[in-house]
């Protein structure tokens, strides 16, 4: 009790420390949040001052997407059986939760870290390296989490949003944390790919994130008056809800570093109107 | 349907049988809601009432989907729906936001038709692609004095459940839905970013127009695809 008051204590002048705490990182220690600051979250357009840029090259990836990634994805969806596309992505989601349960880690978030590490335990054992999700009917629950949301929880904000070449919606924040992901990576170190390996490995990722979404994406593009400016607040909104992990305040009270429901409420524009 | 029955997992099987319960409690609620207008129904704490409403809502879009089998009939149901449990004219005044108080009243007459119309579209488009999971509504919470947050999820087999919050507002003793986010995207501050972009760059005018150039290209579209 007492050491979860100091930490809640903590979390009052913790941002801009442990920001700075974690010293490799000077570009997160540059975006950091001033401590206390709790100001009206900004509206999309003001998170997008380099708009112009950003929506050219959001431009060009819907042309890479129409011509390359969205008939690849396609084929793949028509060419294999859904069981075998459902096992594929049980196998990725599967690796992915080594990183997720280290970034549930140094967000001082031990419930989720042990959600995570525990279902990449049983799935890897008795779920044969994820392709059956037995971890789900042991009651553990999917955890996603990565470095760009650990920055988040540190304090640090989420800097300009940013369309990247081929890559698609981030923000300043969240790209070095994508760039810290790939060393902070717990599966790289244990299945070093080699020669060809490691690119076919990211492009079955890559087909697998796609596949899923084919219907999703093409009812947003045909129900949208500006594709850009609806991605970008779906994707501002998205990452906001994954920061409050999406599961209310009794989650966040679990974290000490997470601020109360200042991530958590999807209806916060709408309401304070 | 094939994945869900093959599971033999005894967790997913009692949280089916719990949403099937819960489909009997909406059965339950949107027979109530005949009998007695919704205002007339709220004896009970307003997050209670909240939560009714979002059950029978979804109880009455799910029969809908199951039953209406041409698009046509699928649209005229959900835009009954649309007019009986949301308020739209909250919605189309928070969607334009600053952009409404200086609308003038034609604007704001044409705008809400137009949405309207376009709300209708995306719901029957986002909805088509449902096959059968079941809908288990979960908690509701109050935001203030006026709006409850309902909780539901849309529950699958060997997937994550997919999360969607509802947005309840009472005015009076009345309860309307008008929001609701999937996964943490509300669909109203994603159109409100949408529209907002556009009015600043062309004005409301030019947005009405794109509206309704929306909703009629989804009218000569529709014999092409069904």
């Amino acid at each position: 009790m007492k050491g979860k008051r100091h930490l809640r204590r903590l979390r009052r002048r913790a941002p801009a420390k442990a920001a700075r705490g974690a010293g490799a990182l000077a570009l997160a220690a540059a975006l950091a949040a001033a401590p206390g600051a709790r100001a009206a979250q900004p509206s999309d357009s003001d998170l997008d001052p380099y708009e112009s840029v950003n929506r050219v090259i959001f431009e060009a990836n819907l042309q890479v997407d129409r011509f390359v990634l969205e008939p690849v994805a396609q084929a793949y969806a028509a060419l294999l059986p859904d069981e075998v596309r459902t096992a594929v992505h049980g196998v990725l989601a599967n690796l992915e939760l080594p990183l997720s349960g280290v970034n549930a880690l140094l967000q001082g978030d031990m419930d989720n870290a042990a959600q995570a590490l525990g279902r990449f335990a049983l799935n890897s054992t008795f779920g044969v390296a994820g392709l059956f999700d037995v971890a789900a009917s042991a009651g553990l629950e999917r955890v996603d989490e990565d470095f760009g949301q650990t920055l988040a929880v540190w304090g640090v904000e989420s800097g300009p949003y940013l369309v990247a070449p081929f890559i698609g919606p981030t923000t300043l924040r969240d790209g070095a944390g994508g760039a810290v992901d790939i060393f902070l990576d717990p599966t790289s170190y244990a299945l070093p790919l080699t020669g060809a390996a490691r690119p076919s490995f990211m492009a079955v990722h890559v087909i697998d994130k796609r596949a899923i979404n084919l219907e999703r994406f093409d009812k947003a593009r045909h129900e949208s008056l500006d594709l850009y400016a609806a991605v970008r607040s779906a994707y501002l909104q998205r990452r906001r809800s994954m920061i409050g992990h999406g599961r209310g305040a009794e989650a966040n009270a679990a974290s000490p570093y997470v601020m109360e429901d200042e991530f958590n409420d999807p209806f916060e524009f709408i309401l304070n109107e | 349907m094939t994945l869900s029955s093959s599971s033999s997992m005894s967790d997913e099987g009692r949280r089916r049988r719990a949403a099937g319960a819960t489909r009997r409690a909406f059965l339950a609620a949107a027979a109530a809601s005949v009998a007695f207008p919704w205002g007339a129904a709220c004896a009970s704490a307003p997050d209670d009432d909240a939560r009714a409403l979002v059950s029978a809502l979804i109880d009455e879009a799910l029969t809908v989907l199951d039953g209406a089998d041409s698009e046509a009939l699928r649209e005229a149901e959900f835009r009954r729906l649309l007019n009986a449990y949301f308020d739209l004219p909250v919605i189309a005044r928070l969607v334009l936001g600053a952009h409404w108080r200086s609308a003038t009243d034609e604007q704001r007459r044409l705008f809400s038709r137009a949405f309207e119309d376009h709300l209708v579209k995306v719901y029957v488009s986002r909805l088509g692609a449902y096959g059968g999971e079941e809908v288990a509504v979960r908690d509701a919470a109050p935001r203030n004095d006026t709006h409850t947050v309902v909780k539901a999820e849309v529950v699958r087999a060997g997937e994550p459940p997919i999360a969607i919050d509802w947005l309840v507002r009472r005015t009076g003793a009345e309860f309307h839905v008008i929001d609701l986010a999937l996964e943490g995207v509300s669909m109203l501050t994603t159109k409100r970013s949408e529209f907002r972009s556009i009015i600043d760059s062309e004005g409301l005018d030019s947005l009405i127009a794109r509206l309704e150039a929306l909703n009629a290209a989804g009218e000569e579209e529709r014999p092409r695809d069904s």
